[in-house]
């Protein structure tokens, strides 16, 4: 696995580009972790930190063959290198998203009380899984390796799944 | 008595008025955004050690904060490894300990969400004034309808005045809560504005809305005493 790490510094941010790489023909789950002596800020979407990033880091699939670009910010002066990867395994097999299967128990009568309105989901426990999925970077942001991966703003900015 | 505080999108003020309430209530707040907390911690157990079966919902409780919290996990390993079956029973556990549990939910609409919804006895609804958070609080609004939780107040953030147009779109009553530098402050430090600023006029706002939640949990007592 292979980690290019790239900063700017504006008005009291610093701006973190990655770029991941994995030139090996199997998927791998790489974790990377922020050098900086400060919190991590992620890339949000409806004010959700996008899957994968925690407080220290972020956590994905990398495709085989596939390198994605990714992008934090941090209060935190520049180091070099802005982030480690700190652990990579095979994810060959592993299932893929993290959804639960249906077989769902409901706690509560309330919990399970939902069933009057439309098609959606029925019990508070069918809606969906909140929790990070193991494989969060194989479905976005991917790129063939060898192809430019173009210029990143900050928080991954310009990746659409 | 269980209250969610809900509203569909980030950063209209959820933890803010869930910590403010737990202030004025003397509740307990529990972070229930598994995804990324939103409350501090201090490296103690969470949500997510709670949820694992690794602690009881008791003694994740930080008693010694301004206010108590149970805070949410900061890693994607502990949210993995929480089960999210637990959490409608971990909110009754601290609910038949507090008189006052203040869910701070989390954003979207996730199981998370849903579950903190309809695990409550009323959902408090915060919401800005700007199109995008109204019409995520309407959407939440239909997810308590959903699961029978009432309304129990529409909190608009950041205004200086209720708006008739979000009664029309959520309901009443409506309490607004003014923008201010100072407010924004005492959450970044973990402090409820009443401790940090008591004469400010968001702890007004903030006492209507507390008063407003005595009086829901007056009905509740009074439904359920024999007759």
């Amino acid at each position: 696995m292979e980690l290019s790490c790239s900063t700017t510094r504006r008005q009291g941010v610093t701006l973190v580009s990655l770029v991941l790489a994995n030139p090996h023909d199997e998927p791998a789950q790489v974790r990377l972790e922020s050098q900086h002596d400060g919190p991590v800020w992620p890339p949000r979407r409806s004010g959700r930190p996008e899957p994968g990033w925690d407080a220290s880091g972020f956590e994905g699939v990398v495709a085989a063959g596939e390198r994605v670009g990714l992008g934090y910010a941090t209060p935190a002066e520049p180091v070099d290198p802005a982030a480690e990867i700190v652990r990579v395994e095979p994810a060959a097999g592993r299932a893929v998203g993290g959804q639960r299967s249906g077989q769902v128990r409901a706690r509560t009568s309330r919990l399970a009380s939902g069933g009057e309105v439309g098609d959606g989901p029925v019990t508070a426990r069918d809606y969906p899984d909140p929790r990070p999925p193991r494989d969060t970077v194989s479905g976005i942001g991917r790129a063939p390796i060898g192809r430019p991966v173009g210029p990143k703003g900050p928080a991954g900015a310009g990746e659409e799944p | 008595m269980i209250v969610t505080v809900a509203g569909g999108k980030g950063g209209v003020g959820k933890s803010t008025v869930a910590l403010n309430l737990a202030a004025h209530l003397d509740g307990v707040v529990v972070d229930a955004d598994l995804g990324m907390a939103d409350l501090p911690t201090d490296g103690g157990p969470t949500l997510h050690d709670v949820l694992a079966g690794r602690v009881e919902p008791e003694a994740a409780v930080r008693e010694e904060w301004a206010v108590g919290v149970l805070p949410a996990g900061r890693s994607l390993r502990g949210a993995r490894a929480a089960d999210l079956d637990r959490l409608g029973e971990t909110l009754e556990r601290l609910a038949a300990r507090y008189e006052y549990v203040l869910v701070d939910a989390p954003a979207g609409f996730a199981a998370d969400a849903a579950i903190s919804i309809a695990t409550a006895d009323a959902v408090l609804l915060v919401t800005g004034p700007e199109p995008a958070a109204l019409a995520d609080a309407v959407r939440t609004r239909t997810l308590a309808r959903q699961f029978d939780t009432g309304l129990g107040a529409v909190v608009l953030n950041r205004a200086t005045e209720p708006r008739p147009t979000v009664t029309e779109r959520l309901g009443s009553p409506q309490v607004a809560i003014p923008e201010s530098a100072a407010v924004e402050r005492a959450q970044r430090d973990g402090v409820p504005v009443r401790y940090a600023a008591p004469d400010h006029p968001a702890v007004e706002s903030i006492e209507q809305v507390a008063e407003r939640v005595r009086q829901l949990a007056r009905d509740r007592r009074l439904a359920a005493s024999p007759a």
